[in-house]
This record gives C-alpha cells, structure tokens and sequence, in this order.
C-alpha cells in the first residue's frame, strides 16, 4: 500500500513538474509587460559626426546619405540605393560610381541577392508599393508583379517569394517568381494584413506581421513542402528576420532581443541589450549589433521607427550560443563616432552599416574575422 | 484486501495517465498544428513608405479585419462556415464565407473589439477575437542632432506625419514654426540658419504642423528645443 502510494506521489511530482517546465518554455504568448530598460546612462564624450572617417582608425565612408539600403556582391563590394532610387557602387579606392539614375519615390525596400548580381527595390509609385528588380551586371530594370506588398530573395539567386495583396478585402497570395523566366507561381491565397516576408530555405518561408508595441502580433512558418503553417510566435512590438531555415533573430516589447528556432523555442536571449533584429547581423555563430546606450525597450520599435528618437550605438559581436552577453568589436567607437546602425552586414572582417544619423553607408573594420554569410 | 489492492491499481492507472496526459501535449505540441483562427487587421491610415512598424487606425479611417482559418496547419477556405462577426460584443455581420469585414473608426472611440466566430458542419465551430488600438494622428519631428543640438548653419529636419485619414502625402500640408514665426508651409523638410530669423537666441523651439487639406485640421508636433553648440 505505501509503496504505491510513494510511487502516485512521485508520479504527480514528475508530473507537475513537467507540465509546469513545458507550460512556461512553450508558451509563447507575451504580454504587454513592463519594458527592460537596459540602456544605462549615455554620455557621448566627444561626439562628431562630420568628418568621423577621419577620427576613427578602420572606419571608411563608402557612399554619402541619404542611402535607404545596400547590399555586397560576392566580392565584398558594396552597393546602395538612395532615397530617391539612384543606385551606387562604392569603388575601392573611395570613389563612387553611379549605375542608375531612375527616379523613384521614397525607397523603402533594399535586398540585395545571394551573389550581389540582382537587386529588389521597392519604392512608391502613384501613392502605391511598387517593386523593381536591377541587374547589376546589364543595368537594366524588370518590374515585380503589380500589387506586390512584400518580398524576399529565396536562398539563391533565381527565385523571389513574394506576397501579392487581392484587391476587395482579398487578403494576400504568396507566390514564388523565377527570375530568369519570370513565371510564378501561386502556392496558397492567405486572409492576411500588414505582412513581412522572409524566405530562408527552399522549404521554408516566414511571415511576420508589422510590430507595434500596442498591438500583438505573430510570426507563421510555411512548410512550402508539405504545405503546413503554424503560428510559432506571438507577441508585443515583435520584430523578426529568418537567420536560416529553422532560427529567427526576434525583438519582442517585453522580452527584448533573442534566437528562437522554428518552433518558437527561446535560443539565446539577450536581457540587457537594447536593439532590434534590423540593427543585427548574425551568422552561424556570430552576432553584430548596434546596441543602444541611450534608448529603453519601450523606445522600440515603435519610437524608433518613426524617427522620434535616435540611437547611440555601441557596436557589439558575440557568439551566439555560447553565452548571453555580447562584447565590443573594433575600436573605442562610442566615444568618438555618433552611429546608430541600421542593417548591418558583416563580411570579411569589416561590417557594414547605413548610419541612421547621416543616412551614410559606413565600413568599419571589426578587428576581427567575423562572416554572417558562413 | 482484493478491494484495497484494486483500489491502488486504479490510483496507480489514473496517476499514469495523469502523467502521460500531461506529457503528451508538451511533447507534441512542438510538431502540431492547433486549429485556429488567424485574425489580423489593417487600417487605411497615412504612414511613410519607410515606416516598417504598423499603420494604427484613427478617427475617419477605415479598418480590415481578415479571419483565416487554420486547421490541421493548413490555411482553409472559409466557404464552407457560417461567419459571424462582432464589433464591441454586438453582431456587425454575418455570412457564408465571409472572411472579412470593414468599418470606419467613429470619433472618440478608443479602441474596437473585434470577434468572429466560425460554424461549420458537425458543429465544429472557432472562434477568435482582438483588441485594435485607435490612435491620434501624430507629428514627428526627425532631428538627426545628437541632444539636439545644432551648428547655426544648415540646420536641417523632416517632418513625419503618422496614422492621418488621408490618402498620403497630397491630403496633408505641412508648415513650420521657428521661434513662434511660422518659417515654411508646404514643405516636408526645413533647412535654415538659426542667424537670421533669430539673432543671437542660444535655444530656440521648433514645431511641425501638419493641415488635413480636405477638413482643415491641424496636428502640430511636439516642440522641439534646438540648442546652439557651443563653438
């Protein structure tokens, strides 16, 4: 009698227990909690933004602002679309080369492909989202599918996924495009809003609706293989960009910046750094930031986003799995430089960034060699 | 004694399946779908093309709200289910396959509680609701100045305007006020020496307004202090 008795005992023990370790590492709902504010005090030293190049050892300016995003070729060189859709090439010795003049309205999208070879611009045309495709090499233009809302290179240079918006409340289709025949092809129609798009394997896309810290939202994984979704993520103010096939580099309001794998599944987090997913580069093992010293969780994303506030970046690299802090690369750049990094590459050892506060396209030795695209 | 031994058989059973109940969904949830209701919105609201964070609904604007349903981790067509939608807990529509609705945002509404509910055959039914948050139209002055402080020359900032009721730049007007005198209308950017307007003031306010062409409303900015450096 008492021995069964034990045994129920310790069976409901392991039980509980259990229920309660899977209850709180697979929930993965978040509130709207109270905000980490792992800023710390911001004192800017000597702070100069004209005439940086010059101040800091290892740091080039490649292309003058106003740069809405870049991209490197396989070489390592490095490219940028302004504002206004001019494309430029920054050329080895400092200079510039100009490779399109086609105007267009208020660049918002810039992504560059695996090789560098082709770029996607989105811009506006006629109060409405419009994509282009550049080819580098022929420097001539091809037109995105109309009422394109969002897109993303696949993992190699021939194919774009991409979400087209139904016009009468339709919602949105995703379709996967061939670049060399231009022929796509619609995979499933989604009653969706407001998405991003990412395309990290052949099998795999992700779809991660637009943050605010006043709205919850979510991240969904497509298997385009088997052809099954699940909504891996919901949260606060979440931000996301797909690392690869089965990670995600992840802001959340309440929890700040982390790893998480395809199930939603919390990797790496980082408490005490203040940043977001697009102020990040990471590869197998590496991740880059520009960490805010002067802004709190609760400035992102929306504040920062909509330019109300600036951030004073250090630049931090760490391994990402090996433990949570992150450490300073490169020089003692606070103190001399004004950053606030926005879509840094890393590559070669340098990383790039566009510097949100001259909108300049920057490269800056890491004095380390660190590559995102391993 | 038999009934006291099958007694603790059955504590013994019932505290296995305890555990396995417990176990199980822990171990399966990871792989399996859950049937659900994506519900998710969109508001016609004016943002900047650059803007990655979400268009907010104000007063005027008209709100989508799309339900997908998601069954065995597969998007299903809403065809087949009777569709009733709620706003604020009273039933705005229903029908057969109708996966979304629209509603302009009246004034002085805070925020829309949107629930819908899913009916189909052999009473498999889902449901889902959501919070949408009604937002002030907003003014953002982008001051590029660390601590804001300035150069007296080319001194230069963009105004913002978010989650306005207008069909983009062309239905707003934007103008601006240096050190109480109105400096620029019609212009997204402001470039300016502080000398000539302002003579030697060391700290001068700045303020974006932006007028709704068609109602003739205005939304200023937060005022901004800009600061002379010292040389």
């Amino acid at each position: 009698m008492k021995k069964v008795l034990i045994i129920v005992v310790v069976l409901l023990i392991v039980a509980l227990g259990v229920g309660a370790y899977f209850y709180f590492t697979r929930n993965n709902v978040e509130g709207p909690g109270a905000a980490n504010n792992g800023g710390g005090s911001f004192d800017p030293g000597s702070v100069n933004n004209g005439g940086a190049t010059n101040l800091v050892p290892g740091l080039q300016l490649l292309i003058s602002g106003p740069v809405a995003g870049f991209w490197l070729d396989e070489t390592g060189v490095a490219y940028g679309v302004g504002e206004s859709g001019q494309i430029t090439k920054a050329l080895p010795d400092g200079a510039t080369e100009t490779l399109s003049t086609q105007a267009m309205e208020e660049v918002f999208f810039v992504s560059g492909s695996k090789t560098g070879k082709d770029v996607m611009v989105g811009f506006m045309e006629d109060g409405k989202k419009s994509f282009r495709l550049f080819n580098v090499l022929a420097k001539t233009w091809r037109t995105l599918p109309l009422d394109t809302v969002a897109a993303a290179w696949g993992d190699q240079d021939d194919r774009i996924a991409y979400l087209m918006k139904v016009g009468g409340g339709g919602g949105l289709v995703l379709s996967l495009l061939d670049v060399q025949s231009g022929v796509s092809q619609s995979v499933v129609k989604i009653d969706l809003a407001d998405t991003d798009i990412f395309w990290p394997a052949e099998d795999v896309v992700y779809l991660v609706e637009k943050p605010s810290r006043v709205v919850e939202s979510r991240i969904i994984r497509v298997d385009l293989k088997n052809g099954v979704s699940q909504i891996i993520k919901k949260g606060y103010g979440l931000s996301a960009v797909a690392l690869d096939r089965d990670s995600l580099l992840v802001f959340s309001s309440n929890s700040g910046l982390f790893t998480m794998n395809a199930f939603g599944e919390v990797a790496t987090h980082w408490q005490n750094i203040v940043t977001l997913p697009e102020k990040c580069d990471a590869g197998k093992d590496i991740l880059f930031c520009g960490v805010s010293r002067n802004l709190s969780l609760a400035d992102f994303p929306d504040k920062y986003l909509q330019r109300q506030v600036y951030s004073g970046d250090f630049l931090e690299a760490g391994r990402l799995g090996t433990n949570n802090s992150l450490a300073l690369v490169g020089v003692g750049l606070s103190e001399e430089l004004l950053v606030d990094v926005w879509r840094p590459i890393i590559r070669g050892g340098r990383g790039f960034f566009i510097n949100r506060y001259d909108g300049s396209l920057y490269s800056l030795s890491l004095g380390v060699e660190l590559n995102s695209n391993e | 004694m038999e009934k006291v031994k099958k007694f603790n058989l059955g504590v013994l059973v019932v505290a296995v399946l305890l555990v396995g109940g417990l176990l199980s969904p822990s171990l399966t949830t990871a792989q399996e779908a859950p049937n659900q209701i994506l519900l998710s919105w969109e508001a016609d609201t004016f943002v900047p093309a650059q803007y990655l964070g979400k268009a907010l609904p104000s007063t005027g604007s008209t709100v989508t709200v799309y339900a997908q349903l998601l069954v065995d981790g597969r998007f299903v067509s809403p065809n087949n289910y009777d569709i009733r939608w709620f706003l604020n807990k009273r039933l705005f529509k229903e029908g057969r396959g109708l996966s979304h609705i629209g509603f302009e945002v009246a004034p002085r509404e805070s925020q829309y509680e949107v629930a819908v509910l899913f009916s189909g055959s052999g009473n498999r039914s889902f449901e889902e609701e959501v919070v949408i948050p009604v937002a002030e139209p907003l003014v953002v002055i982008d001051s590029p100045h660390f601590e804001n402080r300035v150069s007296p020359e080319n001194i230069w900032l963009r105004a913002w305007p978010y989650f306005f009721a207008v069909d983009g730049w062309r239905g707003l007007s934007l103008s601006w006020i240096v050190n109480n005198n109105l400096v620029a209308i019609r212009a997204r950017e402001l470039l300016f020496d502080v000398d000539a307007p302002l003579g030697s003031s060391k700290v001068f306010p700045v303020v974006a307004r932006a007028r709704v062409l068609s109602t003739l409303e205005e939304v200023e900015s937060d005022r901004l202090i800009l600061g002379l450096k010292s040389k």
